[in-house]
């Protein structure tokens, strides 16, 4: 509906005011605080309510300063050219409202016809330009406007496009393009790994023939092998056999070499009977015998001679045997104290360093002698006299003092006359000492010396005796044992003697020999007259038997018995020899020609060796290959059992499964809200595309034909093309583009709308800080918009010519 | 004359979403395709039949087959023993290369090279048959191998052997008619899983995989006993499948609870034959808040895990029907909003790391894709609004 005039009681500082409003474009032209945004506020008000006394909106309320009554009246023409009256005045709430058509009241409910069910704040959003309004191009995005695009389309539409808003969401959160946790994105994650890990896998075909092909191999293999083994092992038991029996071989080899005489064999009866023969021969041998040792032996007769010859003295020393061992043993004392008297006077002399052999002892006579001590001298009384003389001479008168001098002279004088005489006699003792002394070779000893020595040369003289003595008894005696021991070797009892201590064991020796010597002699006596009997008895016999012997020992053309028995030794080793043999031909069997077609035998021992390695080679070899078959019959097996392989296709299958699932939940939630979309759309009669065509055109026109498209960009946001092709994103244009598309975007919806909501827009020009020439586009776009839609624009500046009638000034 | 044809055997495929049933029915999962395959064999030895053809994809996978090979090995020995050839061609699957098929079969099994060759067998009738067919050397063959068939040759009966997709790019493209020019009596195909007679006279046949793989592969599983008399061709489907995949729906209402959606599925659980069940739960919108999280936290799958049912509950999804709100809007702008919205190619450009994943490309290129998703889309703006009604 087009609003034609506009009544206020009262708002702000309108009071009592009519107005005239064009319904294609009305400018309303005043200076500023002429009242503009309040008349434009008015309009609002009335058709939308009074704002409330609260907050911010009270400056908004408008109420008049005087007092007097609040509000007024908007009168609209419809298509069919009635008229409707909003009143409203001052009440309750948003203020009483009535409502009349052609003056006929009407229920308020068919206000809807005008505001077609906007609110208030939908008209601001979408009719009313300010600048406040233009903030919210910042925010304006693709689905936004679409939204408030179709919102408009329908019954319901605002609902609907929640609904397609929250199926999105719900969509988003099973899967997002650049999302990470959204289950669809995990399950593909999954599933992309679930594949790398089955391409992983080997290929179990590939896997099988490879190891199937293998074991193939070596199960050839091991067949050649087991033929070589099994003859190897058959001639390493063939060469086993014979290396064991060699050494049977070589017997048997060396035995066929002897040559086996059997011609002269002597028959058992013969040798039973040479044996018997033998046996006899041997018991009156053993007769025979026993007169052949009684025989004396060389050494017997010649020691029989000897004691015949010498039976005198031998008898002579027999009888005296005890006393020899008496003397030896006597000469042996003598000697023994003889050494100990010599050592005894040693040690004396050792003590007696000062002693000599030559000294001798004293007689009493010169000892006392010695003891002779020398006359008293009166020397020394005369010198006492003489002195007190010579004192009293001094005391003395002098008379008397010549008497005493006289004394003391005489005394004197006498007194060395004493003392000479007592010095020669000294002299003549002192040499008759000496002559004793060196009479006895004591000279060079003092008398006390030679008087102290005297105990030990009588000592030495007693002990030199005592040896002289031993001495004249150990000649005596070994003369003695020198005469017995030449007799005993005069008579070869013992020969030449240097000890006389060993002669007694020989001496023993030989009474001992002699004695049996005699027994022996006196047994051969007797056992002479024995056989002389036997011999008597036996001797024809004995000649017989010797007669067989030599019978037999002819018939086998033999010497003498010792030939006759190394027959018989050599015929029973040849015995031997054949059973031996015997033996080895039945042990060797078929080896013997086995053996016989071997050059040489040594080499045997090195082919067993050499055999013995080959089998131990390829033993190892087999057991290895055997090992290794059984390693892969083990892998074959293993490459049937693919559980874990099984186990991960079910798991993708799983995967995949649930891939699908959410995969259609997303997308049935995408889809939902394109829908919903495109239904709403459709029910709209395409709008959005529609106003977005106008919008651009709009623009155009108030960028002089500077912007050619606007579209949305990739982030859904308004991005502008200028003429040049350039690309711009809405925030990077200058606040007068960006009002600019506002205004586009804003006057394109509008009309859009206009045959569902037919309200006037409102537009302030508070903000448009247009220059003329973009003025001029603005004017040009009001009037080109206002055929659609009913424009009331307020401005301060007027710089075109309009139409006045279009020009409401205040 | 009478021979087996079966394909897509698949040994070795593994299975999702089993990990929380017992031991013993996991391991009879996994064994299924060698049941199945088992089954081919001993149906084989009963009828008598002159040679069985395996037209490709006998192993899920080449590179872990061993057990496999080994298993069809002693199979294709009984074969042996009982007279019966073997031609086997490799698909996409189990594509040949160098170092597969490590195991030696019989000589009674005839493998096709990759060059398209023609075998002669005659049958025990006294039949003169041409057999021909090519393997796969790699897992993709694009050109049409078809133009390499031999026109019937002087065979008293010809088979085709083709492991193909009808006009898909990737696996040997051809069209029915292409096959029936070349006049043979018998097109053994193999690759798709879902059994269909593309034509009769001459019999153009997919005989589907012996044994179902995923919830997508439904229904029971098998292949085809065909018996030629007097040139007259009859084919008998042999089920194979040890566990049938199936789908099925059961209503919610606004009074149930969890006790109340037990019982509605022990119904359908307590079947004759063995399988595994995917469950819609349709009107979803119509439960309690409480009892959609607790379904969705798996209570449900989670009390039958220790069942001992024959069919055992494998997947359950909650389908949300219109709610008010969709009313509301006229159907007419969903409508024509479908197209643009359910693009392929658009789906395919949403993300270029998803589309890069194999599996998530080949998803989105499974048949029914947009048709699934569509559905999962609608059940999914629906569920937003549960709860409101009230």
């Amino acid at each position: 509906m087009k609003l034609i005039k506009v009544k206020i009681y009262g708002f702000g500082k309108w009071v009592n005011q009519d107005f005239d409003i064009k319904s294609d474009y009305q400018i309303i032209f005043g200076n500023n605080e002429a009242g503009k945004t309040t008349f434009l506020n008015f309009i609002k008000s009335i058709l939308f309510g009074f704002a409330s006394g609260r907050g911010t909106n009270k400056f908004e309320q408008y109420k008049p300063r005087n007092g007097g009554s609040y509000g007024g009246e908007l009168i609209f023409q419809d298509s069919d050219n009635n008229s409707w009256t909003v009143k409203r005045v001052e009440g309750k709430g948003d203020g009483d409202l009535s409502l009349f058509r052609e003056d006929q009241k009407v229920p308020n409910s068919l206000l809807t016809k005008i505001t077609s069910g906007f609110s208030k704040a939908d008209f601001e959003a979408t009719h009313v330009m300010n600048d406040e309004s233009i903030r919210s191009i910042y925010d304006l995005d693709e689905q936004k406007l679409e939204t408030e695009i179709l919102a408009l389309g329908a019954a319901g539409s605002k609902e609907w496009l929640q609904t397609a808003d929250d199926l999105e969401s719900d969509s988003a959160e099973i899967y997002k393009p650049r999302g990470t946790k959204q289950p669809l994105t995990t399950s593909i994650k999954r599933y992309q790994e679930l594949q790398r890990e089955k391409a992983q896998f080997d290929d179990q075909q590939v896997q099988y023939s490879k190891i199937n092909n293998k074991l193939m191999e070596l199960k050839k293999e091991l067949a050649t092998s087991e033929t070589k083994y099994n003859n190897l092992l058959e001639n390493q038991k063939a060469l086993n056999n014979l290396h064991e029996k060699l050494p049977r071989y070589r017997e048997y080899l060396a035995l066929k070499q002897i040559s086996l005489d059997t011609a002269s064999l002597i028959s058992q009866s013969d040798w039973d009977d040479y044996l018997e023969n033998k046996g006899q021969l041997n018991a009156l041998n053993t007769s025979k015998r026993r007169q052949a040792d009684a025989t004396l032996t060389d050494q017997e007769e010649a020691m029989l001679e000897n004691y015949r010859s010498n039976q005198a003295d031998i008898d002579l020393i027999a009888n005296n045997k005890n006393k020899i061992q008496e003397k030896i043993f006597d000469t042996r004392q003598f000697t023994d104290s003889l050494r100990k008297s010599d050592f005894k006077s040693d040690q004396v002399r050792a003590e007696n360093p000062l002693y000599d052999d030559r000294m001798e002892l004293l007689t009493r006579d010169d000892i006392q002698q010695l003891n002779v001590t020398t006359p008293k001298s009166n020397f020394n009384l005369g010198i006492l006299v003489s002195i007190i003389v010579l004192v009293i001479t001094f005391f003395v008168p002098n008379p008397i003092r010549i008497v005493t001098g006289i004394v003391f002279v005489v005394t004197l004088i006498w007194s060395f006359y004493q003392k000479k005489i007592v010095n020669d006699s000294l002299a003549e003792l002192d040499e008759s000492k000496h002559k004793i002394l060196s009479n006895k070779n004591l000279d060079k000893l003092t008398v006390e010396q030679a008087k102290s020595i005297q105990p030990v040369i009588s000592q030495i003289k007693s002990l030199k005796l005592e040896q002289a003595e031993l001495d004249s008894k150990v000649n005596q005696s070994t003369g003695e044992l020198d005469k017995w021991k030449n007799l005993m070797v005069k008579v070869h009892i013992v020969d030449s003697v240097e000890n006389v201590e060993d002669v007694i064991p020989e001496v023993e020796s030989y009474f001992n020999k002699l004695t049996r010597l005699k027994e022996k002699i006196d047994l051969m006596e007797r056992s002479k007259i024995e056989t002389s009997e036997f011999l008597k008895n036996h001797t024809s016999s004995i000649s017989k038997i010797n007669q067989n012997l030599a019978n037999l020992f002819s018939k086998y053309s033999v010497e003498n018995e010792n030939e006759f028995v190394d027959l018989h030794e050599h015929q029973k080793q040849q015995a031997d020899n054949i059973n031996k043999l015997n033996n080895d031909v039945e042990y060797l069997g078929n080896d013997i020609s086995n053996f016989e077609k071997i050059t040489n035998l040594d080499s045997i021992e090195l082919d067993l060796q050499s055999i013995n390695n080959q089998v131990n080679t390829i033993q190892s070899e087999r057991n290895v290959k055997l090992n290794e078959q059984g390693s892969l019959e083990n892998q074959l097996k293993q490459v049937f059992d693919d559980s874990a392989y099984t186990k991960l296709v079910e798991d993708i299958t799983q995967c995949e499964s649930e891939m699908i699932d959410e995969y259609d939940e997303w997308l049935s939630g995408n889809l939902a809200s394109k829908w919903i979309h495109e239904m709403l759309n459709l029910a709209s009669e395409n709008r959005y595309p529609r106003m977005i065509e106008k919008a651009k055109s709009y623009f155009s026109i108030l960028t002089n034909g500077n912007y050619v498209d606007i579209n949305m960009n990739k982030q859904n946001h308004l991005s502008l093309t200028r003429k040049d092709k350039t690309i711009f994103d809405v925030h990077e244009l200058s606040k007068g583009t960006t009002v600019q598309l506002y205004v586009s975007l804003r006057l394109a919806f509008v009309t859009e709308i206009s045959d569902i909501v037919d309200l006037p827009i409102l537009i302030d020009d508070a903000f448009v800080d247009f220059d003329s020439s973009r003025s001029q586009n603005v004017f040009k776009l009001i009037k080109e918009i206002s055929s659609d839609n009913q424009v009331i624009f307020v401005t301060a500046n007027l710089t075109e010519e309009l139409p006045e009638d279009h020009v409401l000034r205040i | 004359m009478k021979f087996i044809h079966a394909a897509d055997i698949h040994l070795d495929t593994p299975f999702a979403n089993i990990k929380n049933f017992s031991k013993q029915l996991q391991n009879n999962l996994r064994n299924s395709t060698y049941t199945a395959a088992t089954k081919v064999f001993d149906t084989a030895i009963r009828e008598h039949v002159d040679f069985v053809i395996l037209a490709g994809d006998t192993y899920d996978n080449t590179e872990h087959s061993l057990t496999a090979q080994q298993f069809l090995n002693n199979q294709f020995t009984r074969l042996k023993e009982n007279n019966i050839e073997v031609y086997l061609v490799y698909g996409n699957h189990d594509y040949y290369r160098n170092d597969f098929a490590s195991i030696k079969f019989p000589e009674n099994v005839h493998i096709f090279t990759n060059q398209v060759s023609t075998l002669e067998v005659e049958s025990h009738d006294g039949l003169k048959v041409g057999i021909t067919g090519f393997s796969y050397y790699q897992q993709h063959v694009n050109q049409d191998m078809v133009t390499e068939y031999p026109s019937r040759g002087k065979y008293d009966y010809q088979i085709g052997i083709l492991h193909a997709g009808v006009g898909d790019n990737n696996y040997s493209p051809f069209t029915v008619n292409e096959l029936l020019t070349k006049g043979y009596d018998y097109w053994a195909l193999g690759h798709i899983h879902k059994r269909e007679v593309l034509h009769e006279n001459p019999f153009v046949v997919y005989p589907g995989d012996t044994q179902g793989r995923n919830q997508n592969e439904t229904g029971t599983k098998g292949f085809y006993l065909v018996t030629v008399l007097s040139k007259i061709t009859n084919i008998d489907f042999v089920p194979s499948s040890s566990y049938v995949w199936k789908k099925d729906a059961i209503a919610a209402e606004a009074s149930d609870n969890l006790s109340e959606m037990i019982k509605k599925i022990d119904s359908k659980l307590d079947t004759d034959d063995f399988g595994l069940l995917t469950l819609d739960i349709n009107n979803a919108q119509l439960l309690n808040e409480d009892l959609v999280k607790s379904i969705e936290r798996g209570d449900l799958l989670h009390h039958f895990e220790d069942n001992i049912s024959n069919t055992i509950l494998y997947r359950v999804y909650l389908k949300f029907g219109n709610s008010q709100q969709l009313k509301q809007i006229d159907q007419r702008f969903w409508d024509d909003s479908v197209e643009k919205v359910f693009d392929l190619n658009s789906i395919k450009d949403l993300d270029k790391k998803l589309y890069n994943i194999d599996v998530l490309r080949e998803h989105m290129d499974s048949p029914d894709f947009l048709k699934n998703i569509q559905e999962l889309t609608k059940s999914t703006i629906n569920k937003k609004f549960i709860g409101e009604e009230k």
